[in-house]
């Protein structure tokens, strides 16, 4: 690659990782809205809007996940041109993980058993963690010794967004995000 | 009726001066696209920051702003999949210059 388009992409690479930061950002003030809905719940479990509110916190991280799944194809574009790219800094953040986990624990004790929207809000969560296991696979692949080996929220609280329909403890908790 | 015409130019770029003008449009783009998301996570934040208890919010103030946020989130979702087609299709002209001077 020639020098100054090498200098141009490497500005694209910068970019994406402002998107990244963005999309953290964004993830964390889903958190927060899907904590205010969650405690409207507990305050008026009876009121018709709650669905609206379930559904509409659930959609914008949906809309994220999307979003993420295109950042993830572009990331692999980008290290198949720029394998620095990967120790560029661009390395599995764990505080995503910690965030995400909120919004599960925030959004999913409030949906009412059976509910084919915590289904939903299940596979959403699901493909999104996906995201995030293959992103930091792809890193480890191209940035070895640079990226975490293991994701350790997987393994311990996996169950809480893998099998929740059958998880009647974790709708008893509640919302942990601050 | 002829076909339009494109006025000669004195100046016209070269293929890689093109390549390095896309590439930064897209790096642009993009960083304003972050400036956004970074905007409407910050009204989520300012929406739930002015109340000390949520009690005092109601349903509909927490549905609208959450749709609006979605309006505008799923509109940068729309653009940022068109600025990944566009940096393979860049990507792709740089790769073929490289083959034809192979």
């Amino acid at each position: 690659m020639l020098n100054s388009i090498q200098n141009s992409f490497k500005s694209c690479c910068r970019s994406h990782l402002s998107m990244e930061d963005a999309v953290f950002h964004m993830l964390g003030a889903a958190a927060l809205l899907a904590k205010v809905s969650g405690e409207r719940k507990f305050q008026s479990p009876e009121s018709s809007s709650i669905n609206t509110l379930e559904a509409t916190s659930a959609f914008l991280l949906h809309v994220v996940t999307d979003l993420q799944g295109i950042l993830y194809r572009k990331l692999h574009v980008l290290l198949r041109h720029q394998s620095e790219f990967g120790e560029d800094g661009l390395r599995w953040d764990a505080d995503k993980e910690k965030m995400l986990q909120g919004n599960v624990r925030s959004l999913i004790p409030h949906i009412a058993p059976g509910n084919s929207r915590q289904e939903y809000l299940v596979y959403t969560m699901t493909q999104l963690m996906g995201y995030y296991e293959k992103k930091r696979k792809l890193l480890t692949a191209f940035a070895p010794g640079h990226a975490p080996s293991a994701s350790p929220w997987m393994t311990e609280s996996e169950e809480v967004w893998r099998s929740p329909i059958d998880n009647r403890k974790s709708r008893t908790e509640a919302p942990v995000v601050d | 009726m002829s076909m339009p015409q494109i006025p000669e130019e004195k100046f016209r770029p070269s293929l890689e001066e093109v390549v390095i003008d896309l590439l930064a449009s897209i790096a642009l783009e993009e960083t304003a696209l972050s400036h956004l998301i970074h905007a409407e996570a910050e009204k989520i934040q300012m929406f739930v920051g002015q109340y000390k208890d949520s009690s005092f919010i109601s349903s509909k103030e927490i549905v609208a702003v959450n749709q609006s946020v979605n309006r505008m989130m799923e509109t940068i979702v729309m653009k940022e999949w068109l600025l990944l087609k566009k940096l393979e299709d860049v990507l792709q002209i740089e790769v073929q210059e490289e083959w034809d001077e192979e």
